[in-house]
């Protein structure tokens, strides 16, 4: 398999080999993330062709330093939107409706203007609380909540019980709860 | 702010830790500790018994408070290694918040907000996670231990209205802040429960901590073993 900075400039020489070296390398990694969140096969291989559509069209100008990153961002941002999409019809599945459960208890449930501004802030400072945490807390936190993955394959993963991982869970919602209380974000 | 809200935000976060998340495997299985958890929540291993690390923080290594009946507790110095994963039985756990009924049956008189802990094939709780004042309380039933610091150092216990009280404190290491912390500690048996309090501070009132985490120690074993039959999911 390629190297991502070869990758990368197989965008940049608009290659028609940059979609297929992307798919053989990170394709079962952009399809699991769109699995997690669409809960359907079907809906998740065509956000993984829109994964590719969407790389393929901001490299250039884009250089991500993570392609993995960059690629799982975009899978997660499709993901999601047709996720959007099919609760508005009453469709899918996946685990996202039991990671909103989980989060509820994290905010007020109310929207306000004011989010929208405190964003970027928001974002550094979920970033400092991340970077505080051991990196196996940290990995199970972003496992759950970015990858979206089960609480039964976040076990798997860190060699853990079932029980375990929600308890981690539990206690580090609550510590960004508080985290982010502290340093004046009202969620 | 929605919970959907949040989990965009989420999908911000710096790349590295996306990264990291998919580069970490278990190195090795874990035991299964099924039959022992309970039991391993008391255990405290043994290592250098006349270690002095605090730089005379702590006198001589105890620190007693006199309860109203005249009954001691003890705080022993202690280590802290670092905050490990507790094993528990595979299933899933899930939480509930108290209401404050609910705590006062649980904590009559005690002023205690928590969580219950329920497994997924049982209706009863196997735990309890929460705050009497400032003070953390975990509670664990047999089979499911909630605790997820383990204590390394000297151990000595004393009798509180008959109950054994194993009681220590340590510094923490320093937060984003370059703070340190001091925390208090006890933990103790009553009847099928195993009940672990925790409370910090700063070092300036480390003296104020003792006593509430003391007091609530006290508390607790007057008020008996607490009842989950009650506390359904």
């Amino acid at each position: 398999m390629l190297e991502d900075n070869r990758i990368v400039q197989l965008y940049w020489e608009r290659s028609k080999e940059a979609v297929p070296a992307t798919a053989s390398k990170y394709g079962k990694y952009c399809t699991s993330i769109a699995m997690n969140i669409t809960g359907s096969r079907e809906d998740a291989e065509e956000c993984v062709n829109d994964v590719y559509l969407n790389a393929w069209n901001s490299m250039p100008p884009h250089r991500p330093e993570v392609l993995s990153a960059f690629l799982g961002k975009l899978t997660r941002n499709i993901s999601f939107n047709r996720y959007k999409y099919n609760a508005a019809e009453k469709r899918g599945g996946g685990e996202l409706p039991l990671v909103f459960d989980e989060l509820a208890g994290c905010v007020s449930g109310k929207e306000n203007v004011e989010c929208e501004l405190d964003r970027k802030e928001l974002v550094k400072a979920i970033d400092a609380f991340l970077a505080a945490l051991p990196p196996v807390k940290r990995s199970i936190f972003v496992c759950r909540y970015w990858y979206t993955d089960s609480i039964s394959s976040i076990a798997v993963r860190h060699g853990m019980k079932e029980g375990a991982v929600s308890m981690t869970l539990n206690r580090l919602r609550a510590k960004l709860r508080k985290y982010l209380s502290e340093r004046g974000f009202e969620l | 702010m929605t919970n959907e809200t949040l989990y965009e935000i989420f999908g911000e976060i710096n790349d590295t830790y996306v990264k990291e998340a998919r580069d970490i495997r278990a190195k090795k299985k874990m035991p299964v500790w099924f039959p022992w958890a309970a039991a391993a929540c008391f255990l405290f291993t043994l290592l250098f018994g006349g270690r002095a690390l605090f730089g005379g923080m702590f006198g001589n290594g105890r620190e007693i408070v006199t309860l109203e009946n005249g009954d001691r507790i003890s705080f022993v110095k202690a280590d802290v290694s670092a905050g490990s994963i507790m094993q528990m039985p595979d299933m899933d756990v899930f939480f509930r918040e108290l209401t404050k009924e609910e705590c006062n049956s649980l904590f009559a008189g005690l002023s205690a907000a928590g969580q219950a802990a329920f497994t997924g094939k049982g209706r009863q709780a196997v735990g309890f996670e929460g705050k009497i004042g400032n003070v953390k309380v975990v509670i664990s039933t047999p089979g499911f231990c909630l605790r997820d610091t383990i204590i390394e150092g000297r151990e000595e216990s004393t009798q509180v209205e008959g109950t054994a009280v194993t009681a220590g404190c340590f510094v923490t290491r320093p937060n984003s802040r370059g703070e340190k912390n001091v925390i208090y500690y006890a933990s103790f048996a009553l009847g099928n429960t195993s009940i672990y309090v925790e409370g910090g501070g700063t070092q300036a009132q480390g003296a104020a901590v003792r006593e509430e985490v003391a007091s609530v120690v006290w508390k607790l074993i007057n008020n008996g073993e607490p009842d989950f039959s009650g506390i359904s999911k």
